[in-house]
């Protein structure tokens, strides 16, 4: 059972064509791999997806319902959350406060109640900080809790954004190279989180990441996008073995010799 | 200790109030009034990291509703200053339209422009305004008696700025408050994790316009009499100069901004015009040397001592 289906989706910026008629269907609990050489496409497409861009043709399902023109802030509610390659945390503020933010969804209180400080604000905050620091204690940042992010070492910093991430209980985590910059035995220990998340918690995960060892490690099944279209889709096995894949990341001389 | 301290200062001020003169009466119900005003700035620059420099437009506007509304109507002076607060919060979360879409100085001009529009249409609707010729403005009163002291009046204001104190915490600890700081930091992180922008910029526009309306509905009734060249855009920029000298974040900070925004005009009054010299001088060394404001002044006078010590 297929839960996000991405259906001929096109984007181009002044003329120039950054992806066109993208198709392919993430199923339930998979690790799906969205990979190609720089420039392919694969961040433009998480940003469909995650709707900071709107295709200019295609459409996007997930769970059934068309999310293709939703606004950026209805996705989180849908179940889809992300991460950024280039971390986006709120700096100035306390790893409690980073993930506490990602569970506001669950707790709209109306804000007049909240300036008056009316028991149903109260009541709110309290279980938003409950389900914070459930969050905190399960990836290990009980130490950091009331650190300031933007102190903190990079590692961390990641462990962090994936927490408000996961934070909001999603279905789906979109990942955007959350193993730049890490060390091998970092990027290890990432593909175990990135299985516990599936595993143990339900999550989909679609994994955009250039790091190969990793992707063939984890993803039960990949799309490799060059040039913007999609030019392979299958197993890791099936990906390592297809000439065009290879041909898109060695170059075509390379293929031929 | 440090808990109650405040509340001591409070107490104290409060007692002492009798045995000060009228002239400075009026001087601290002017600044427990531009408190208001520092507090609404603090919530849009300091909350919601979003620039105004048309905040002397609700002020504007809470002051005339309240005039219009005591003096044309005969209601009563409490309903008129929340009418006022409440016509001021209404056209602030118009205000937020243009910050869904621009930001940084095309903001600041886009407010500029409102609070130009504001001033021009309250000079020129002189039969509900009186225009050029201004209009009067009563006394305030409570329960029908008339508050006719500036003292009696401080006693009215003193509560209000904590009132509004405590609303401006509140919000700074509440949901709506995180989601603000959250937006101002990384606006895609926000509102990935599903926050609304444009509720969250609409609910921190109406807020400050309403605190500011308040103000200027207050403030009306200290002054007795208003006409549109108290609400220029040199006012405006007093607003944010206050908000800066201050420091944007604390109470201490926004008292301190009201002071410095009632007293620089008393001080300098020899000044003539030259005086503008120096509140751009003031604001520029401040900006430079105290980016906290005076109310970081404490933490860099320890932060100086513990860099000197041998």
């Amino acid at each position: 059972m297929s839960l996000m289906s991405i259906q001929g989706v096109g984007i181009s910026f002044s003329g120039l064509h950054a992806l066109q008629n993208v198709s392919f269907e993430v199923p339930e609990k998979a690790i799906f791999g969205l990979i190609g050489p720089n420039g392919a496409g694969k961040t433009t497409l998480l940003n469909c997806l995650s709707r900071f861009y709107t295709p200019d043709s295609g459409r996007v399902r997930f769970a059934g319902e068309d999310i293709t023109r939703l606004p950026v802030h209805r996705i989180a509610p849908m179940g889809i959350c992300r991460t950024f390659q280039n971390l986006e945390l709120f700096n100035d503020l306390s790893v409690r406060d980073n993930i506490r933010a990602g569970c506001l969804l669950r707790h709209r209180v109306n804000f007049v109640a909240e300036l008056l400080r009316l028991p149903a604000s109260g009541r709110a905050q309290r279980e938003a900080i409950r389900e914070a620091d459930a969050v905190i204690e399960e990836l290990g940042l009980v130490a950091h809790a009331t650190t300031r992010v933007g102190d903190l070492a990079f590692g961390i910093q990641k462990t962090v954004e994936l927490g408000r991430a996961l934070a909001a209980r999603p279905r789906m985590m979109l990942l955007d190279e959350p193993a730049a910059g890490m060390n091998a035995h970092e990027t290890r220990d990432l593909g175990d989180t990135i299985r516990r998340l599936r595993d143990s918690k339900g999550i989909t995960i679609l994994l955009v990441e250039h790091d190969m060892r990793l992707v063939m490690g984890v993803c039960d099944r990949i799309a490799v996008l060059d040039h913007g279209e999609k030019i392979c889709e299958g197993t890791p096995a099936e990906v390592r073995a297809n000439p065009l894949v290879i041909q898109a990341y060695l170059g075509r001389e390379a293929a031929h010799a | 200790m440090r808990k109650f301290a405040p509340w001591i200062a409070l107490a104290g001020l409060a007692i002492s109030l009798p045995f000060a003169g009228q002239y400075l009466h009026f001087l601290l119900a002017t600044i427990l009034i531009f408190t208001l005003v520092a507090m609404s700035l603090t919530i849009l620059i300091g909350f919601a990291g979003q620039i105004s420099i048309g905040h002397a437009a609700f002020w504007a506007l809470g002051a005339y509703t309240t005039a219009i509304l005591t003096t044309k109507l005969g209601v009563p002076f409490g309903v008129g200053v929340l009418a006022g607060g409440m016509v001021a919060a209404v056209l602030g979360a118009l205000l937020a339209l243009p910050a869904l879409r621009v930001q940084g100085h095309y903001l600041a001009i886009a407010t500029l422009g409102f609070a130009l529009f504001v001033q021009q249409v309250l000079y020129e609707w002189e039969s509900l305004t009186g225009g050029r010729h201004g209009i009067n403005v009563l006394r305030p009163a409570i329960f029908g008696v008339e508050l006719n002291s500036d003292l009696a009046y401080c006693y009215l204001l003193l509560p209000v700025a904590i009132l509004f104190g405590w609303i401006t915490d509140n919000l700074r600890r509440s949901h709506t408050g995180l989601a603000l700081f959250a937006l101002k930091m990384s606006t895609p992180a926000a509102t990935s994790a599903g926050i609304d922008r444009a509720r969250h910029l609409v609910i921190a526009f109406t807020v400050s316009a309403f605190f500011t309306g308040i103000s200027g509905a207050l403030y009306a009734h200290l002054i007795g009499y208003l006409s549109t060249e108290a609400f220029s855009l040199e006012a405006s920029l007093g607003f944010l100069t206050m908000a800066v000298i201050g420091g944007l974040g604390s109470h201490v900070g926004a008292v301190l901004g009201a002071a410095y925004l009632t007293l620089a005009p008393e001080v300098f009054r020899e000044l003539k015009n030259a005086q503008l010299v120096v509140y751009g001088l003031t604001l520029m060394l401040c900006m430079r040397f105290l980016p906290g404001g005076l109310a970081s002044i404490p933490q860099v006078a320890v932060r100086l001592w513990r860099a000197v010590r041998p």
